[in-house]
């Protein structure tokens, strides 16, 4: 079936039209209002005793995993000072894809990761519109993918950008990787800037490696979908063998139950079945009362997960949490500074993360933030909602 | 079910006038249940596939309305906060397991004039491969194609940002006609 948007509208309002418009039960809000206070009223106190000593509970084990895994899998965090103090060398870049305000179709922009000012900005060609980023270690080089304008993804091509922190310049190369007339859902340049992961879904369902000089590939196939719901954020490389990728949606028929979630392979051993060759390090688990959101960014020693999650406790908390990447357990809880974590990009051992979450009063902009601790420090600079952010 | 969604920024955080009924607002809220419950029980059935338990996650929503109604901040909003705690309240209910499907027998049929568009078997694909979406595309492809709601709507909706929600939606899209197209063939 060819689904037009035509047919998908009519398709959701005959469904809505299932329902009569003589269905429409009466309310009786007193009723309910009552039903309801009572309610709360018979709950509460054995509510808050259950709570304290739920909350106890939850404290003293959290207490006792931290002490053991803390030293073993992610280190203390840094200063309450925020980022700058202390815990470690962060990048001195990042970059962003931004639109409007001069921007058409986009712009690649650098900004500077401390304060957020744009250092450099490069705009893109109606006829080849930049997509996602991802970032090599040396945070001065950056690959980002150009539009697929027939399949209607990402894939055109890749690039890859040099910004010079000098001259605050951004130079571009054409990799040669062939356009991809798969569609591409996402992709992650390793640290040395040497290959290239890029997980394709439609038709077919491969990771593939390219090499970024040569444009050889190593492919391994699945069942599952390799997921990077919203862009970059998906693949995420510890070294220049340990890449990370979030395998199976919740939803995802062909994804083997129990194995979804995110995986870490060894991109070193030879192709094949994608399944086969790694390992679950997070469970995406529906039973364990939360959901990871697709973005995630693993620390450059490869012991740990940070992602933004949404887990249910009686009340929905979005939320980031960073895992063991040996045992899948939570190490640390990171709340941010508005109602909502959305996105993370980067993570280090040192207990940073830098991230992007949703206000209170509104959807846009975006905030973006490295939280250390229970530290937060905006960083701005960024006009709009950022569309894809790579570290 | 728990309602457990409060849209930020809509509501005034105090508790004790959460007992106070000040304010009452049962006429507003029944207006608006007047005016918008037909279109919030259908979203649901459309996210849920049981029009039962539509209609109790819009009851819900509407209780949850009354009961907070004294500490909105901004009543014009009411209507997003419904949609709000309507596809909260389909989430939990997806999320139980306790949404029962209906059997294929069980489905209304399609009035002759809708087949001339859509056969009751395509338009049966389609809604399938839509609840099988994640949450967030399904809720956007619904928001956009069966409310025909703007993206800023949307994303204030889901608290979510407009380049998300263009993401999702074009995602989500890619995946239907995927589905779709495994389906056919």
């Amino acid at each position: 079936m060819n689904l037009t948007d035509d047919l998908l509208r009519s398709a959701l309002r005959e469904t809505g039209g299932e329902i009569p418009s003589d269905r429409v039960p009466a309310l009786d809000l007193a009723t309910r209002r009552n039903e309801s206070a009572t309610s709360r009223r018979v709950s509460r106190p054995r509510t808050r005793w259950l709570t304290a000593a739920a909350a106890a509970v939850a404290v003293v084990a959290v207490i006792a995993v931290s002490a053991v895994l803390a030293g073993r899998d992610f280190g203390r965090p840094g200063s309450s000072d925020g980022p700058a103090a202390g815990i470690g060398p962060l990048p001195r870049y990042f970059a962003d894809l931004e639109t409007g305000r001069g921007c058409r179709p986009n712009c690649l922009v650098i900004h500077d990761a401390r304060t957020g000012a744009v250092l450099a900005t490069a705009t893109a060609s109606s006829r080849q519109p930049y997509g996602p980023i991802s970032t090599a270690a040396n945070d001065t080089t950056f690959v980002v993918a150009t539009a697929n304008l027939t399949a209607g993804g990402w894939g055109g091509g890749f690039l890859l950008a040099r910004f010079d922190s000098v001259r605050h310049t951004i130079t571009f190369r054409k990799l040669p990787i062939p356009p991809l007339s798969d569609v591409v859902y996402g992709f992650a340049v390793s640290p040395d800037g040497r290959e290239l992961a890029v997980a394709v879904n439609d038709p077919v369902r491969q990771l593939r490696l390219y090499s970024v000089a040569t444009g050889a590939v190593k492919v391994w196939t699945t069942t599952g979908i390799v997921d990077s719901e919203y862009g970059q954020e998906g693949l995420s490389w510890a070294n220049d063998s340990l890449l990370a990728f979030d395998w199976g949606r919740p939803h995802d028929d062909r994804a083997e139950a129990g194995q979804q979630g995110i995986r870490l392979l060894d991109t070193s051993a030879p192709p094949g079945d994608l399944l086969a060759a790694s390992r679950l390090a997070v469970s995406q688990d529906q039973a364990s009362g939360y959901v990871l959101q697709g973005r995630f960014a693993m620390t450059n020693n490869g012991t740990a997960i940070a992602s933004a999650v949404e887990r249910w406790q009686g009340a929905v908390n979005s939320q980031y949490e960073v895992f063991s990447a040996r045992t899948g357990r939570v190490i640390r809880t990171f709340l941010p500074s508005t109602q909502r974590g959305e996105s993370l990009w980067w993570a280090n051992s040192a207990g940073t993360l830098f991230v992007g979450s949703v206000p209170a009063s509104g959807p846009d902009p975006t905030p973006l933030e490295w939280i250390s601790g229970s530290a937060h420090t905006p960083v701005r600079g960024l006009q709009g909602g950022p569309l894809f952010v790579a570290f | 079910m728990n309602l457990d969604f409060d849209v930020p920024g809509l509501l005034r955080r105090n508790a004790v006038a959460d007992e106070a009924g000040a304010g009452d607002g049962a006429a507003e809220v029944s207006a608006l249940y007047a005016e918008h419950a037909l279109s919030l029980i259908r979203l649901a059935h459309i996210m849920l596939g049981n029009p039962a338990a539509a209609e109790d996650v819009v009851q819900e929503a509407y209780c949850g309305l009354y009961r907070r109604w004294s500490h909105l901040r901004d009543q014009s909003r009411a209507l997003g906060y419904l949609r709000s705690s309507v596809l909260n309240g389909c989430r939990s209910v997806l999320r139980l397991g306790t949404s029962l499907q209906l059997d294929e027998a069980q489905q209304p049929s399609v009035s002759p004039a809708d087949t001339a568009v859509l056969t009751a078997e395509s338009r049966r694909e389609i809604v399938r491969a839509v609840r099988k979406l994640p949450n967030r595309q399904r809720e956007v492809i619904v928001l956009r194609f069966f409310l025909e709601l703007p993206d800023d709507q949307i994303a204030s909706i889901l608290r979510i940002t407009q380049g998300t929600v263009r993401s999702a939606a074009h995602r989500g899209l890619i995946s239907l006609r995927q589905a779709l197209k495994e389906t056919s063939s």
